[in-house]
């Protein structure tokens, strides 16, 4: 299975150099390149910025809980991380332990 | 509140026993699925703090890795940047295994076929040094991310997993072991209240028959 990305222009130059050369960049609705992914079914992983992953962030929750495949990895963008974005995984732990854990003050 | 008991028995002694049955085995599932919670919360934490580990890694070295990709584009030019990332070698395919952690099914990934990062493949002769710390950061971003992907789809599947089993728990604690226990009582009160009836209409036959004798 392959890798992808959905990132701003930038960090597709970034990831390119590291060998994932499947790089979406979207222009207008970031769903539909979701879309786009889930109907192929050779993407392994898809790393998604933060700013992006913010922006539909319920469709991705969405997408996350349907499928298990491609996993989705949250990757900071040339800016760092964002100052209040909770990721899913926190989000997870939260329901799972009732409490957030391990959320360093950035 | 009152308590509820389960619908549609009757009031026997052969029930009774069963439903004793029916409470032992809901009280051993109980104890078995509090102990399999404990396990898997504390394999989740374990995990989180892996996570948590490798998150700071893998951002420390974002953070270099795009500070000297920013410097090469002031240096090179956005344009060549981008040409040049053209050039870098396809990182190769990955294949998912199945990993087992107190009976969860966790993806595992399987790196055998990544490549491991080597030369930078375009020419230094119009790039800069630059470039090449970015090169070598993001090749090495890349096998720890995929670390970074595998960690975090266990932390889903195990909270997954948790939540099922502490719903079952909490079900088990706070409705089926109490009803069977009311159940239970419904019926022993009911025998005993028919015991009763038994021994008042015996005590009062046999008045009745010593009336009569008489």
């Amino acid at each position: 299975m392959k890798l992808a990305a959905i990132c701003d222009k930038d960090t597709a130059v970034g990831l390119r150099l590291a060998g994932i050369h499947e790089s979406y960049i979207p222009e207008e609705n970031p769903v539909k390149i979701l879309d786009e992914i889930s109907g192929r079914n050779d993407i392994g992983v898809v790393f998604i910025t933060e700013k992006i992953a913010e922006s539909i962030s319920k469709d991705l929750k969405d997408f996350r809980l349907r499928y298990d495949t491609p996993i989705i990895v949250e990757i900071p963008d040339k800016k760092g991380r964002l100052e209040d974005h909770a990721d899913f995984i926190s989000h997870l732990i939260k329901k799972a332990v009732g409490i957030d854990i391990g959320k360093k003050d950035r | 509140m009152t308590e509820q008991i389960l619908e549609g028995v009757n009031p026997t002694r052969m029930e009774l026993l069963e439903i004793r049955k029916k409470l032992t085995l809901a009280e051993k599932g109980h104890k078995l699925l509090e102990e399999k919670r404990d396990a898997l919360v504390e394999k989740f934490f374990e995990i989180i703090e892996v996570r948590n580990k490798f998150l700071e890694e893998v951002d420390g070295i974002f953070k270099d890795a795009f500070l000297s990709l920013i410097q090469a584009q002031m240096i090179l030019g956005e344009k060549k940047v981008n040409d040049v990332s053209y050039l870098s070698k396809d990182i190769g395919d990955i294949y998912f295994e199945r990993d087992n952690i107190m009976g969860v099914k966790i993806p595992k990934i399987n790196k055998g076929e990544i490549k491991p990062p080597t030369k930078p493949l375009y020419g230094f002769f119009e790039t800069c040094a630059k470039l090449d710390d970015s090169y070598k950061k993001f090749s090495e971003l890349s096998v720890k991310l995929l670390e970074l992907a595998e960690i975090e789809s266990g932390i889903k599947s195990l909270s997954i997993e948790i939540e099922k089993t502490k719903r079952r728990v909490n079900v088990l604690e706070n409705t089926l072991i109490p009803k069977l226990f009311a159940t239970i009582k419904y019926i022993e009160m009911q025998l005993d209240e028919r015991e009763r009836e038994d021994f008042f209409r015996r005590k009062r036959i046999k008045a009745l028959m010593e009336a009569k004798k008489e």
